[in-house]
């Protein structure tokens, strides 16, 4: 697998800040109503943001692909649908954590949380139908792909438009001063952390597209003549 | 044709886990001053599986796309040798 210097430098820079994210989460000030349970914040919102970047990525490689036919934007859509189901998993791990000792629940049917578990289901979704959907499979998937990035912007405007138990996102700009760098280090890290998985991932897309290329062209010089299924 | 039981089974499982849940805990809004007062879970604990369950689920997708790279490199490499014995 080869990864270019652009990738590196962001595996550097995610290493760097996944190691002094805990330290500065454990050394940020305690918030009162909440306690130490707030502290899971300081990687839930960035996971969050992660996941809605992903879902953005992957309806802008579906678009590529529906109206030009990129093949570029197709193994795009297809390594950020993952990274979105990897990232809305971890999402739905850490908010009911939270929750548990906030709210007392696991989970409640709020609007967020809701929307936040139909966009994961969604690129779930997407990742069936592009694997085993046959012919048409990729473009039902590119389809689906775009739905669920509709999804991302009533997910974030949720807590503003409806009555809901979940933090605003006022939040983030509101934030103690003292408690920024634990925050921003986080989400710096969680960023870079994603494009480094997002450039392995297409790494492998590309790899399994030239062994389609391959393939085809074994079966064109009848290599496979004689050969049992 | 495994793959698709296993799914139906683990979809199985996932409903009778949300339906179980819902028998136990209902939809039922969270009444004021019910949280904090009482509440005995240790926060670092809750913080410690939070960050724990993020490592170790990029650790193993890093895992799995290693092995599939491998899987796919390696049959790459055996098709390029049967095209090349081919000439």
């Amino acid at each position: 697998m080869k990864l270019r210097w652009p990738y590196l430098l962001c595996a550097v820079l995610a290493a760097l800040g996944l190691a002094w994210a805990p330290t500065l989460i454990v050394t940020a000030p305690r918030e009162p109503m909440m306690g130490i349970v707030q502290k899971i914040f300081y990687f839930h919102v960035p996971i969050a943001w992660t996941m809605f970047q992903s879902a953005f990525l992957c309806a802008g490689g579906a678009i590529a692909f529906l109206f030009w036919r990129s093949e570029r934007g197709e193994r795009l859509a297809a390594a950020a649908a993952e990274l979105t189901v990897l990232f809305g998993g971890l999402v739905l791990i850490t908010g009911p954590l939270w929750a548990r000792k906030a709210w007392g629940r696991w989970w409640e049917w709020d609007v967020r949380l809701t929307s936040s578990l139909l966009l994961w289901m969604i690129f779930i979704a997407y990742l069936f139908a592009r694997r085993y959907g046959g012919m048409g499979g990729k473009r039902l998937a590119a389809g689906l792909a775009i739905f669920g990035a509709a999804d991302v912007p009533l997910i974030y405007l949720s807590v503003s438009i409806w009555r809901t138990i979940h933090p605003k996102t006022s939040v983030v700009p509101t934030l103690d001063p003292a408690m920024r760098p634990a925050f921003w280090v986080s989400f710096l890290a969680m960023t870079f952390c994603y494009f480094v998985l997002l450039g392995a991932r297409l790494a492998l897309e590309r790899s399994r597209a030239r062994l389609d290329d391959l393939y085809l062209k074994a079966e064109d010089l009848g290599l496979f003549d004689g050969d049992t299924a | 044709m495994n793959r698709i039981s296993a799914l139906v089974i683990t979809l199985c499982l996932l409903c009778c886990a949300i339906v179980q849940a819902q028998d136990k805990e209902g939809f039922v809004p969270v009444a004021a001053g019910e949280n904090l007062a009482g509440e005995t879970l240790p926060g670092n604990r809750l913080v410690a599986i939070a960050y724990g369950a993020i490592l170790v689920a990029l650790i193993a997708w890093i895992a799995s796309v290693a092995a599939r790279s491998r899987k796919v490199e390696d049959e790459l490499a055996a098709l390029r040798e049967r095209l090349e014995k081919r000439g």
